[in-house]
């Protein structure tokens, strides 16, 4: 028999690897294996307080008991923390608010001075919001401890407001090191403080906002408004933008990205305030009149506006991959603008770079096949065309009209869903 | 003993000689990510069979097998769990020490995640047969340790 090294031979910097991966919870455990193991696990790196659920005062309070106590340990040690990842789910907004946030505000006042590098905050309650006059607001109040933490490279947050935040200077305001910013329901009450903090984040590779809303005055931000104009991020690779409603977004801010996902119909240029006879049922035609090249984009995913889609085509010379869907709301073919007739100009990427396509949300409307007979007549390297009808929609309605299409490329294989 | 008269070092390769004696080739790129292995290669030049006392023909294979599909870019989620799928947990362990001893980051934190996947919710008893850690508390020590830390045992199994 072979001599084999025992794991519990490796030294304490290998064996956080490991315990790096579990949840806190159980890394804790480990402290009964041996008398070595006591406190092995106090210095791991990583706090990860994930797949909890709070649904009565008893799990409550013995989930507060074992955070405060862990928390303890590594601060008796001195040790600084990577990262720190909670995931909750309340059954209701009284566990949430009144029994647990108010330790969980403490926890994070606690942990941002430990040079934290990583701080992951997720919740969710089972019952849906509702306004909580005591606190005049639907979301929690986001610790602002969390806006002085600069040693910060990633930062995930979601259901949260961000109010009663006195104007802060720019220098102070934003992350130095971040590197990934993810947002999701988070709910400035000032649209100027958002700007100032994505101003801050020079070196912002992956940037992630969902279903936010946030509108700047012509009259009122307008400072703030070219803040926004002209940022740039120029390490910034991917980018998601959906279910986000925002005035005065700066598209050639994102012009460095490869893989782009984009909700089109809540971005706009211009004041939103100003359009007074622009409702939901008549909304403009939204032109850019700065959509940037994109340089490096090879995966672009974009909801809404198809209008715009041959003109962002011609700013993406090498673009693989796309994917377009409309969303739940139906589109009127007025609203198709540009894609009434098929375009003059067959965009570079198109003809030679397209390898796969996939068109979502196909009606009944003769000029919503324009596009993607268009893309099987011109592109010469596509490989894929999936093309989705949508739910009022017969597939093989759009199967008979797509099939006999020419193809551009030999080797290209449709498939209708 | 392989001499490759290749003039290129990206298709260049180098020979690896096992703990029980077996050879086998890797590509110069791949070698390259275990730096152990780069290291005994800067030591003692590429030409040579270069040996791994602590390495045995049953993993190696593996490796090489994950290292290949490394240098192409082509390590996917789907093939890592793929690759793990048929090893019991003792052969994930030899691995993992196995990619420890050579240095091999990127297969080395995959295999820990892997690792604390398949511990996670076992026995303390497992565990520490699994680590090959010997239990130097008394009784009583260990009892009073799992009280104060009551709340992290929720949910673990205890062994018969």
């Amino acid at each position: 028999m072979r001599r084999r090294n025992r794991i519990n031979q490796l030294p304490d910097k290998i064996l956080h690897r490991i315990l790096s991966f579990l949840t806190t919870k159980e890394a804790v455990t480990t402290s009964i294996l041996s008398k070595r193991w006591i406190h092995l696990w106090i210095s791991v790196p990583n706090l990860n307080f994930t797949n909890i659920t709070i649904d009565s005062i008893k799990s409550n309070n013995k989930f507060n008991e074992s955070v405060y106590s862990v928390l303890a340990s590594r601060d008796g040690a001195g040790y600084d923390l990577d990262g720190f990842h909670l995931d909750i789910q309340y059954v209701n907004h009284h566990f949430a608010y009144r029994r647990s946030f108010p330790h969980v505000v403490k926890w994070i006042n606690i942990v941002v001075r430990r040079n934290l590098k990583h701080l992951n905050l997720n919740h969710d309650i089972d019952e849906p919001d509702t306004y909580d006059p005591e606190r005049d607001a639907y979301l929690p109040q986001l610790p602002t401890s969390i806006l002085t933490c600069r040693t910060l490279v990633s930062l995930k947050l979601s259901r949260f407001s961000v109010e009663g935040l006195l104007y802060v200077s720019k220098v102070e305001f934003g992350f130095p090191c971040l590197k990934t910013l993810y947002f999701d329901t988070i709910y400035f009450g000032c649209g100027r403080n958002f700007v100032l903090l994505l101003c801050g984040c020079p070196v912002l590779e992956d940037l992630q906002l969902l279903n936010s809303c946030q509108t700047l005055s012509s009259r009122q931000d307008s400072e703030a408004i070219q803040m926004f104009q002209s940022l740039t991020l120029p390490n910034l690779t991917r980018a998601e933008i959906m279910e986000t409603l925002w005035s005065h977004f700066p598209l050639k801010a994102l012009s460095t990205v490869k893989s782009l996902s984009l909700d089109t119909l809540k971005l706009n240029t211009h004041d939103q305030t100003d359009d007074e006879d622009d409702d939901e049922e008549n909304p403009r035609q939204r032109t850019y009149i700065d959509i940037p090249i994109f340089h490096n984009l090879t995966h672009l995913k974009f909801k809404n506006s198809w209008g715009l889609v041959v003109q962002m085509l011609h700013h993406c010379p090498k673009l693989q991959s796309l994917e377009l869907s409309k969303g739940s709301r139906h589109v009127r073919e007025d609203e198709l603008g540009n894609s009434a007739e098929e375009p003059e100009l067959v965009p570079e990427c198109v003809s030679s770079c397209l390898k796969t396509c996939t068109i979502r949300d196909i009606g009944g409307l003769q000029s919503e096949l324009i596009l993607p007979t268009f893309i099987l007549k011109n592109a010469r390297i596509l490989q894929t065309m999936k093309v989705w009808s949508g739910w009022m929609q017969k597939k093989s309605e759009i199967e008979e009209k797509l099939s006999p299409c020419p193809k551009a490329s030999a080797t290209c294989q449709l498939f209708v869903h | 003993m392989a001499q490759e008269a290749s003039s290129s070092t990206s298709s260049k390769t180098i020979s690896l000689k096992t703990g029980d004696g077996e050879i086998f080739e890797i590509e110069a790129s791949a070698a390259k990510q275990m730096k152990t292995v780069q290291r005994l290669i800067d030591d003692l030049g590429d030409d040579i069979t270069i040996p791994l006392h602590n390495v045995f023909s049953k993993e190696l294979p593996k490796i090489i097998e994950y290292y290949k599909k490394d240098i192409t870019g082509e390590i996917t989620k789907d093939f890592e769990a793929e690759f793990v799928k048929d090893l019991n947990d003792d052969e994930v362990k030899v691995l993992f020490l196995a990619a420890n001893y050579l240095d091999a980051n990127k297969l080395f934190e995959f295999l820990s995640q892997n690792i604390a996947d398949r511990l996670e919710s076992k026995s303390v008893e497992y565990v520490r047969k699994y680590f090959g850690v010997e239990n130097d508390f008394t009784p009583e020590e260990e009892s009073k340790l799992r009280e104060e830390r009551a709340w992290s045992f929720r949910g673990i199994k205890e062994d018969e």
